[in-house]
């Protein structure tokens, strides 16, 4: 029952990507022109030319490393300033409107203003961080800020002291809304990320590629780097899922 | 020998208690119709409320509380949940003793509601307590369990503080009932 339920799962995402890929090949055949729409088999051959040299590996890891430290030093350091701002008033008073104000800024402002004060290599990882930061820490201190009173109530009654409560009653209740978080920052550290690189031009790296791509009119380049930052980015979240499932059973 | 002097106590506009005076010995049952402050009455004397007005005096810095709910942590086994206020072995043992020895590593979400309530009284039992305060502690029990339950908190040896809902309750566990309410209290054992 449960295989036939996965199997018929299955069946229904890939006739959805099937679908998508004979609307974009339909479309791409009726515009008729490569440089403007190329369609899958044009993006294929290139994405196939591409990642039959070395090249191609060292850019995707590369890129993916700074967008990976980026995503862990943001989800660090969102779950710790939940933690400060959740228990602490003048640390809440301190960094909750930054956190704000950071959620709400433009990802482009801080690349430029990042341009000017940072050294390039470190813009994307940097970039990244600061767009999912404030994604888990608004997930987090929301978490946290709902504990519930009655489990609470209890560490109380068996004197649990601060350190046991946090880790035994306040941690376990945050970590699915940390776990959910984690998968909406992934996304979010992928597109400011190569946003970053791209701005930045920094060589070698997915952003820069996706530039110069454009700069040169290649358009099936573009498209090519573009599908692999997708897969990259889809890899990615079933990786964090799979780690983030495993710690909760653990 | 708990003493209470005095205690005021309101949630928002409903008084509760209105200048209270009570004496509680070793093992005192309160026992009241629901809704007459019996669990706000233990919480006062866990130091889990404040009240407004009064002093309540005699009461050890270490106890144990079962709540009328279970609240036990559920995304831990049962295990760890007495772990948790216990050591190991005596955890282990004081969940063998209400039959729960061999559902030890599953979590409070897979059991029943009386399998949750003798993991909740297990972990009250074990805690390193000089006050048991047991709130309906056999709730939702059948009554051989009640007996049995009632048994295992007496062979403790701690001196418990229980509320209590009826007779048949207060005559398993034994102890000196004391009737509450809101504003006075008299013995009628």
């Amino acid at each position: 029952m449960k295989t036939s339920t996965t199997r018929h799962r299955l069946f229904r995402s890939l006739g959805a990507v099937a679908f998508w890929l004979a609307v974009w090949w339909a479309v791409s055949a009726a515009v008729g022109q490569p440089l403007i729409l190329p369609g899958p088999p044009e993006t294929a051959r290139a994405l196939a030319e591409l990642s039959a040299g070395p090249a191609f590996w060292t850019t995707v890891g590369l890129t993916l490393l700074r967008i990976a430290c980026g995503f862990l030093a943001g989800a660090a350091a969102g779950a710790l300033l939940a933690l400060g701002t959740a228990f602490s008033p003048l640390l809440s008073a301190v960094f909750s409107p930054v956190m704000r104000l950071v959620r709400s800024t433009p990802v482009a402002s801080f690349i430029i203003l990042a341009l000017l004060w940072v050294a390039k290599a470190a813009i994307p990882a940097l970039i990244s961080a600061m767009l999912v930061a404030p994604v888990i820490w608004g997930g987090v201190s929301a978490a946290l800020a709902g504990t519930d009173r009655e489990l609470l109530e209890m560490a109380r009654a068996y004197r649990f002291g601060r350190w046991k409560t946090l880790r035994s009653v306040y941690i376990p209740s945050a970590m699915p809304a940390f776990s959910a978080s984690c998968l909406t920052a992934v996304g979010l550290a992928w597109k400011s990320g190569v946003a970053a690189e791209v701005l930045c031009q920094l060589r070698p790296s997915v952003g820069a590629e996706l530039y110069y791509a454009k700069i040169y009119l290649e358009t099936p380049r573009l498209f090519a780097w573009t599908a692999a930052v997708v897969v990259l980015s889809y890899l990615l979240e079933k990786f964090v899922a799979a780690v983030l499932r495993k710690g909760a059973g653990a | 020998m708990i003493s209470i002097r005095g205690l005021r106590f309101r949630y928002g506009d409903r008084t509760v208690f209105d200048g209270l005076d009570m004496e509680l010995g070793e093992n005192a049952i309160l026992t009241a119709p629901s809704g007459s402050g019996k669990t706000t009455l233990l919480k006062l004397i866990a130091g889990l409320l404040v009240p407004e007005a009064g002093a309540i005096s005699g009461v050890p810095e270490r106890i144990a509380f079962l709540f009328q709910e279970d609240r036990l942590l559920p995304w831990y086994s049962i295990l760890k949940n007495a772990e948790l206020v216990s050591d190991r072995a005596a955890a282990s043992a004081m969940l063998e003793a209400v039959g729960l020895g061999d559902k030890l590593e599953a979590r409070p979400g897979t059991l029943s509601g009386g399998e949750r309530r003798r993991a909740a009284l297990a972990r009250a039992l074990c805690a390193e307590a000089d006050l048991l305060i047991l709130d309906e502690p056999f709730k939702g029990l059948d009554p051989p369990l009640m007996e049995a339950m009632a048994a295992l908190i007496r062979s403790r040896g701690v001196p418990y503080l229980a509320a209590l809902h009826s007779e048949e309750e207060t005559a398993a566990l034994g102890g000196t009932a004391v009737r509450l309410k809101g504003d006075d209290s008299d013995d009628f054992s």
